[in-house]
């Protein structure tokens, strides 16, 4: 048998070569990643300079003294605690019903056939190019005639729509990529469609589900707009309201937005952290990133 | 998963009915208001002396940071009839909503009260909220422009506050403070901040005799055409463009100029009362006040805030009552000693919660004496857009190259249009 010598003919090549594929491969890595933290950790270093100095003329890394009152006075100054809580509150419940309600959308525009699935992913094109703005009065109308207004619960409708067209297009992309033979296999041993959806669909796209949860967490904890157009008492205030009080703070008190917005931050940089497993399993290629 | 799902639905109910729950009462008047923390809280204070004095209204804060998020609001909350009771509104604002004949003249009520003495008011604040002959928002305040100094900066260059000054006084003391200090030929203190808004170059225009538009009551165009309004206009950008007493744009974008006012590096700046609580809270920073230079006049730029009703409001008695208060002998002082504005009530604005002994400015009085010499810009609905397009073309002028001439001509294009809009009323 040659096998024995082909082993060491061929290795000797392809490990330098492999090697620094994946030295350039991490140090790519390595840049981004400092290029995305580098903003957070400023944020997070000037949160800790004393409020009411003068700022720093140039880039002060380490702020002299070190102290934890801009963090005291972002939560005294305004609500921001309870305030978090509140949309920790809105965003439990947004994340979980838009991820069902796209996956819905998504599972039944892919399980289509020809013109039918074309029609519907060019209607779902469609209404991402629809500007948001120009809902703002239709929307506040119909809650408004509703009794709604004052409430969560127009920041909570666009879950019931699955939050956003584009988290739809991704289920129904992801959706395609699973074999017909698979689905078609579990219909004839009787499975209705909710069954194929739950057991069979879902499990196979976990990749997705995972960005659609962090995506749609983030778009209702970033909310601005809506919590400003229909929260109306205070006590009922979400994060993104309570760091634009402190952004009116003036530039000597700019540790203070800064902890505010490192504190709004972390729940976000928190679930990507924990999420982040699921976007680098081996699955991604029936996932969302593609094969 | 469906239970799940279905449990969701539920839990997002229940807490919308939560968030809902207890909303309705029949004396409970919505105040929509936009300021900073300390704003804010004044307000809180203000409502509670309130409620404690009338138990049977309640008043809902409806508090929002910057007064463009308040606007968008209202807009929206106007459109879907659903506007708060009373609202706070700056005069240039507040003409979108004069002119769509949503508001509740409070003019007449405020004749009637026993407890709110319409003299005591200064007229040109009052001026500033009464459209078409009837005064439809009662103020709250009554701001001008002025020149914030620094005070060691002033010293350092053998220069006294100035009491009054011309425009040649004015630059020849911007040239003197701005400075290379450390020698590398680039300059490390400006003398001079100003941001190049219509805002901030209009009072300029006034100082020369010039106007901004045709008609203050009925305008139809702005008329920054004349020789008064150029040589105002050629004043303002020789300042950055000639003199380079104001930094340049990209000095401008690194550090903006109140930021580079509290660290030092700028030795005057052209602010409204706003930026006062700031400053008092920088230790160690010696500042003060001026007047605006004058030219053949005297002249500054109104800023003021006042209460305002909706007509669609049906709680109009309540509400008036906490308008009452608010602008009252007791209300009215809780406000001013945020240190953030200047109290329309002249009683208020000559006490000490205005001008508070021992603290800085060392010289407030500049506020009030300038009063008489305020201007204003008309009340139009479209005010907030012209001026979002004028900014545009004041700030390509004074940074940039074109000729100074030409940029009354480029603002009466721009904004032409925008006159031209019918009133919805």
């Amino acid at each position: 048998m040659t096998c024995g010598n082909v082993p060491r003919m061929t290795i000797p090549a392809p490990v330098p070569r492999h090697f620094a594929r994946r030295a350039a491969w991490t140090a790519t890595a390595l840049v981004a990643s400092a290029l995305f933290l580098f903003p957070l950790v400023v944020m997070v270093l000037g949160s800790l300079r004393l409020p009411g100095l003068a700022p720093p003329s140039e880039l002060e890394l380490i702020p002299d003294p070190v102290t934890l009152e801009g963090w005291r006075r972002a939560f005294t100054l305004v609500p921001l605690a309870r305030s978090m809580l509140n949309s920790l509150l809105v965003a439990a419940i947004y994340t979980p019903v838009a991820v069902v309600v796209a996956s819905w959308a998504g599972f039944g525009i892919a399980q289509l056939r020809g013109r039918w699935r074309q029609l519907l992913v060019g209607l779902v094109l469609v209404l991402l190019m629809i500007p948001v703005t120009a809902m703002w009065i239709p929307r506040f109308a119909i809650f408004e005639a509703a009794g709604l207004v004052g409430s969560y619960v127009p920041l909570l409708a666009p879950a019931l729509l699955g939050g956003s067209p584009f988290f739809v297009l991704l289920y129904a992309f992801a959706f395609r990529r699973i074999p017909g033979d698979v689905l078609d296999a579990a219909r004839l041993e009787g499975a209705g469609p909710l069954h194929v959806w739950r057991r069979i669909a879902m499990p196979l796209v976990r990749s997705t589900t995972a960005a659609v949860a962090m995506l749609a967490f983030v778009q209702s904890w970033a909310n601005f707009i809506d919590p400003l157009l229909y929260l109306d008492r205070e006590s009922a205030y979400t994060a993104p309201l309570m760091l634009r009080f402190l952004e009116t703070l003036g530039p000597t008190n700019w540790p203070v937005l800064l902890a505010g917005a490192a504190a709004v931050t972390a729940p976000v940089v928190l679930l990507f952290l924990v999420m982040q497993r699921f976007f680098l399993t081996e699955e991604r290629g029936i996932g969302w990133i593609g094969r | 998963m469906d239970r799940a799902l279905i449990a969701a639905f539920a839990l997002a109910l229940a807490l919308a009915a939560c968030v809902n729950g207890g909303a309705a009462q029949a004396t409970e008047v919505t105040l929509s208001v936009s300021g900073d923390p300390a704003e804010i809280q004044a307000f809180r204070t203000l409502i509670a002396a309130f409620e404690d004095r009338e138990p049977s209204i309640r008043i809902r804060l409806d508090a929002v940071a910057h007064p463009g998020d308040q606007v968008t609001k209202l807009a929206i909350a106007f459109s879907g009839a659903r506007p708060p009771d009373l609202f706070i509104m700056n005069f240039r604002r507040f003409g979108q909503f004069a002119v769509k004949g949503v508001l509740e003249p409070l003019g007449a009520r405020a004749d009637t009260s026993g407890r709110l003495d319409l003299d005591d008011f200064y007229p040109q604040a009052l001026d500033a909220f009464s459209f078409r002959g009837e005064q439809l928002c009662l103020p709250q305040n009554i701001s001008t422009q002025v020149v914030y100094l620094n005070e060691q900066l002033f010293a350092d260059a053998g220069i006294t506050r100035p009491e009054s000054w011309d425009w040649e006084m004015f630059l020849d003391v911007a040239r003197r403070l701005t400075r290379d200090t450390d020698g590398d030929g680039n300059t490390d203190v400006y003398g001079l901040g100003l941001p190049p808004e219509l805002i901030t170059l209009a009072p300029f225009v006034w100082q020369n005799g010039g106007e901004v538009v045709d008609d203050l009551e009925m305008p139809t165009r702005t008329v920054l055409l004349d020789e008064a309004a150029i040589e105002a206009m050629r004043f303002f950008i020789e300042l950055r463009r000639v003199h380079k007493v104001a930094p340049s744009l990209p000095e401008v974008a690194a550090e903006d100029l109140e930021t580079r006012f509290a660290s030092g590096r700028l030795a005057m700046l052209i602010e409204s009362r706003r930026f006062t609580p700031t400053l008092r809270e920088i230790p160690g920073l010696e500042w003060d006040v001026a007047p605006l230079p004058q030219n053949v006049q005297q002249a500054t730029m109104l800023h003021s805030d006042a209460y305002c009703m909706a007509k669609s409001s049906t709680l109009k008695e309540a509400a008036f009552r906490f308008v009452e208060f608010a602008l009252g002998p007791e209300g009215a002082p809780i406000i001013a000693r945020t240190g953030r504005t200047v109290p329309s009530l002249r009683s208020v604005a000559e006490s000490h919660a205005f001008l508070t002994p021992g603290q800085k400015p060392e010289h407030p009085r500049v506020w009030l004496d300038q009063i008489q010499f305020i201007h204003r810009t008309p009340i139009v609905g479209t005010w907030n857009e012209i001026e979002d397009r004028a900014d545009v073309i004041v700030e390509e002028w004074f940074y940039g190259q074109e000729r100074p001439e030409a940029l009354g001509v480029e603002i009466d294009i721009a904004t032409r249009e925008l006159f031209a809009e019918p009133d919805i009323s």
